[in-house]
């Protein structure tokens, strides 16, 4: 028995590992600029189009990894100049935006469906390399996925705090309006951070198209997931949705220890709301609720 | 003529579907995006109750009974959290019950789903024609329209629309924000749900495929292209969606590309739409527009 | 919108639509009108394309050989996604507007749509890839289910896994779909009657990615054998091979539709067990073999037998239709056609285009098979994975062994 509880667990860390790529940067926008961003979605879904076709063509796995990035960053500001900065110009409510990303997200998935098809693309076509440790058997995409779970957490705290660029992000998260009277510029901080989340996607469907593969369909769930992480882990705060997406990811893998794989989103998703009701502030969340009631 | 009939029900019930939302979310201004959830509970509600022997109208009310009580499962929380959220909030509930509808199998049927549903008898009239079934939608879908209208335009509807407008200043003019917000779901997923018993017996079979979260972006498009605020419009709003499918099969585009073409319309109907009005409602009718502004006067 | 122009669109949608609706066909004996309704597209799909290319290469064959009788065949092929509205929708309109007395229908939830609405109409509906055991009083008398059925396999596999492999401990890993639900209710019926025990049962969700939560409870049940039954987490062998789940795995052999299971996961699959109806043997014929040589130049691939009982259907149409004729009168009805395959099908052998015989059982409208076992094998010369047969029961053989597991 302890032998699947670890098992479990440490499937479960993985996952929620990958899942900490996405959410990480999708915390970063919402923090910053304020926008639930649905839609980030649908740029992984694109990256992951862009890396599937890359692989089509013979090309190696690195490769893939930069053009699904590129194509990240390409979609992420396009989006922002072309949908959020006018939205955002006209102060469009939360609701607005999110019901506006919503529908790219779509556009975005109905499109990749026509070039994806039905089923799942995987990036690649050979087994995983895994070795025993223990009861535990780790394969080179969960390193990976650790790996890559690292160097996102540490570039993304030394992008905050040691750069000036994160100093201004910082400024316009506690406090936004005071931030624009001293003269922080959103709509380029808006690109960076967009930008950012681009290169973000790329990694983090690399990371899930070697395994588990690309679905046309599979924004709806990560988007979810990162807003929920967002929500828990309380507004404002990155280390408390990088915390909840590994709770995520872990609680996910362990539910199965009493209930039937099957039961794994829906018993997700009914925990996620209990912790809402109980806690709507979320672990670290120190902002109050917006006066905007 | 039946294919006419068949298309023309489905027509019927989801302007239903679009009105309901219209009240909500183009009047209220309240983000609910899980019309299919309460769609399939009424549904199987329906279905259940006929096939333990019950008759179809009791069925419908419960069904609205059991809506407006669910309603509130989402409307409570969000008094707590933030209205702004729900929108995530109702797109995680419609995934939740569309799991909950798959692995109830006990109960549901699962994936298997519901069979032999008994087909609509009320006063001694079996609704089993694909006529009688559409005239029945006819009667139905008019009658929920004058509901839903009957209350926009009666005081709590023209308070909602305020709420709605400007939430601050209704608020200051003393409106009770949360429970408008919670009453207008309540109405509007009960007759969701209504829409949804009458649904299940279309066919004598039901199963979670019609209630995804595919099918509630389908009821929200119907909204926003005809309109948010425009109840009408929700009616032209499901004639187009529903129909165009269907329509295109005629001039030799394939069922497949068509479909496509379908969601690609939902999604882009839904940026394009709100992008071009991003204060959301457009398009309201006179009356009611001028009685709220009106009413906001009224705070100074 | 004013109301006016509100008012004009609708009249002008209905006008549109009743013109359509009465519109006239042709005469039916001009063209011998066939039907497909089956998930074509989106993520219920198998292979839409494969459906397609094996029922319109068989109709083109029979138009170039002289049609049946000088009378071409024509494929009236609608697509309903996996959606019960749009299936019904779909049958509406073949059956009202199009004229079409018979037609393919796939997947559970829109056959069993179909199945009442498919009698009021006239139509014959001829099951595809759907799970249908247990429900023959729902499906009426005009739906047929010629394919294999699909729980037939269990008894064939969990018999050759348990009485002739000697693996007795056996585990079950299901897909949330309606296959799944029926195989995996039946497995835990005619394991004890065999002799073997159900140590493990566990379901995920239909096309799940992820099984690296299921995996180490797999390993829990230290089973001899685990049968899989699922429709798009074919994945589930690559995971289990990352993972190290060691087991005889077994599934069903419409599973081999799937060409990454033998392209890509071939090692993942080394060794797998598939069981299913006769696809490909000493038994296929020079047509046959025509057909799987051209769809693998097309799709890359070999035919599973979900595709290649597409190819056959237009054949036994024919058929059909030629001894239907022969009693004259009209005769392409769905009532004359069922009566031809009663009288063709019915308790007789039947022998398909590609070379399998099947048996139709009238109680139930079911078809029985020859099984047979493939297991994919590696082939040093080749340096490719293939399924080579490795066990083969005649139609008495596996109906004893249905009694046997019941």
């Amino acid at each position: 028995m302890t032998d699947l509880v670890l098992s479990l667990l440490f499937n479960g860390f993985v996952v929620g590992c990958r899942y900490l790529v996405a959410v990480l940067f999708f915390t970063l926008v919402q923090t910053s600029i304020e926008v639930i961003h649905i839609a980030y979605g649908g740029v992984i879904v694109l990256a992951g189009c862009a890396a599937f076709i890359t692989i089509k063509l013979g090309l190696p796995i690195w490769l893939a990894l930069l053009t699904a990035m590129l194509s990240g960053v390409v979609l992420s500001t396009v989006m922002e100049l072309v949908i959020y900065r006018p939205l955002r110009r006209k102060q469009a409510s939360n609701m607005i935006v999110m019901l506006v990303s919503l529908g790219m997200l779509y556009i975005i998935q109905s499109s990749a469906d026509l070039i994806l098809g039905g089923l799942t693309s995987r990036l690649r076509p050979e087994m995983a390399l895994s070795f025993s440790l223990g009861p535990l058997v780790i394969t080179d995409a969960a390193i990976w996925t650790m790996i890559g779970a690292t160097v996102v957490s540490i570039s993304l705290l030394f992008l905050l705090y040691g750069t000036s660029i994160g100093r201004s992000l910082r400024a316009l998260s506690s406090n936004r309006q005071l931030a624009r009277s001293a003269g922080i510029d959103v709509n380029r901080l808006a690109l960076v951070v967009f930008s950012l989340s681009g290169i973000g996607a790329g990694l983090f469907v690399i990371l899930e198209g070697l395994d588990l593969g690309i679905r046309a369909y599979m924004g709806f769930d990560i988007a979810l997931i990162s807003a929920f992480a967002t929500i828990i882990g309380g507004f404002g705060s990155l280390s408390g949705a990088a915390l909840a997406a590994v709770l995520i990811g872990m609680a996910k893998d362990t539910f199965p220890l009493y209930f039937a794989t099957v039961w794994q989103q829906l018993l997700l998703y009914l925990c996620i709301f209990m912790f809402m009701l109980a806690k709507p502030r979320g672990f670290f969340g120190r902002k109050v609720w917006k006066a905007e009631l | 003529m039946d294919y006419v009939f068949l298309v023309g029900s489905s027509i019927c019930i989801y302007a239903v579907l679009g009105v309901c939302l219209n009240l909500i979310f183009g009047y209220g201004n309240i983000g609910v995006v899980c019309s299919a959830s309460f769609f399939g509970i009424g549904a199987y509600t329906s279905a259940l109750l006929t096939l333990a022997g019950w008759n179809f109208f009791p069925t419908m009310l419960v069904a609205i009974a059991v809506g407006a009580l669910l309603s509130m499962v989402i409307s409570l929380p969000a008094l707590r959290v933030h209205w702004d959220y729900l929108v995530i909030i109702t797109i995680a509930f419609n995934i939740l019950m569309y799991q909950t509808m798959l692995n109830l199998q006990d109960i549901t049927g699962g994936s298997f789903g519901i069979r032999d549903i008994p087909p609509i008898e009320l006063f001694g009239f079996l609704f089993k024609t694909r006529l009688s079934y559409f005239l029945l939608t006819l009667v139905f879908a008019p009658l929920c329209f004058l509901a839903v209208r009957y209350v926009a335009n009666s005081m709590y509807g023209i308070s909602l629309m305020a709420i709605g407008e400007d939430e601050l200043a209704a608020k200051s003019i003393g409106k009770n924000v949360g429970l408008h917000k919670i009453m207008a779901m309540a109405i509007g997923m009960s007759l969701t749900a209504a829409a949804g018993s009458l649904f299940s017996h279309q066919s004598t079979y039901i199963n979670c495929e019609s209630f995804t979260l595919h099918d509630t972006v389908l009821v929200l498009s119907i909204m926003i292209v005809g309109g948010m605020g425009n109840l009408w419009g929700s009616i032209v709003g499901a004639f187009i969606l529903v129909s165009l499918p269907e329509l295109l099969k005629f001039v030799g585009m394939s069922s497949s590309v068509a479909f496509r073409v379908r969601e690609l319309i939902f999604g882009l109907a839904i940026v394009l739409v709100l992008m071009l009005f991003p204060k959301g409602i457009m398009g309201k009718e006179q009356p009611a527009e001028g009685r709220v502004k009106h009413m906001l006067k009224q705070k100074s | 919108m004013k109301k006016v122009q509100i008012a004009v669109l609708v009249v002008l949608f209905s006008c549109t639509f009743t013109v359509f609706g009465h519109t006239a066909p042709a005469t039916k004996y001009d063209q011998y009108k066939i039907g497909i309704n089956q998930a074509l597209s989106g993520p219920f799909s198998l292979s839409g394309q494969a459906y397609l290319f094996s029922m319109e290469r068989a109709i083109n064959e029979i138009n170039q050989a002289g049609g049946i009788d000088g009378v071409p065949m024509k494929l009236i092929a609608e697509d309903h996604k996996g959606k019960n509205e749009q299936a019904l929708s779909n049958l509406v309109k073949m059956a009202t507007i199009d004229k079409v007395p018979v037609s393919i229908m796939g997947f559970t939830g829109p056959m069993m749509v179909c199945a009442k609405p498919a009698e009021e109409y006239g139509m014959l509906l001829f099951n595809h890839a759907a799970g249908m055991t247990g429900l023959e009083k729902s499906i009426g008398k005009n739906s047929f289910h010629i394919m294999a059925n699909g729980a037939w396999d269990l008894y064939v596999g969990l018999y050759y896994a348990i009485k002739e492999l000697k693996l007795k401990r056996i585990g079950v890993a299901w897909s949330n779909y309606e296959e799944g639900l029926l195989s995996r209710n039946m497995i835990k019926t005619i394991v004890p009657k065999l002799g073997g025990s159900v140590v493990g049962d566990e379901s995920f969700p239909l096309g799940n990615q992820d099984f690296s939560a299921y995996i180490p409870k797999a390993k829990t049940w230290k089973a001899d054998a685990i049968y899989y039954i699922g429709a798009l987490e074919w994945i589930y062998f690559k995971d289990a091979y990352d993972l190290k789940l060691k087991v005889q795995q077994m599934g069903k052999a419409v599973t081999m539709a799937f060409p990454e299971l033998i392209t890509i996961y071939g090692k993942a699959c080394e060794g797998n067990l598939w069981i299913g109806a006769e696809t490909y043997g000493p038994w296929l014929t020079e047509k046959g073999r025509a057909y799987r040589e051209a769809f693998k130049e097309k799709f890359k691939f070999y035919p599973a037998f979900i595709d290649q009982n597409l190819y056959d259907f237009p054949y036994l149409m024919r058929d059909l239709i030629l001894h239907a004729k022969k009693a004259g009168g009209d005769y392409y009805t769905a009532d004359r056609l069922r009566a031809a395959l009663l009288e063709l099908c019915g308790n007789r052998d039947y022998k398909l285009a590609t070379g399998t015989s099947f048996k139709l059982d009238p109680k139930t409208g079911f078809a029985v098979y020859p099984f047979v076992i493939y297991r994919t094998t590696y082939n040093p010369e080749t340096k490719e994975y293939y399924y080579n047969v490795v066990k083969s029961y005649t139609m008495e053989e596996t109906m004893a062994i249905r009694k046997a597991g019941e």
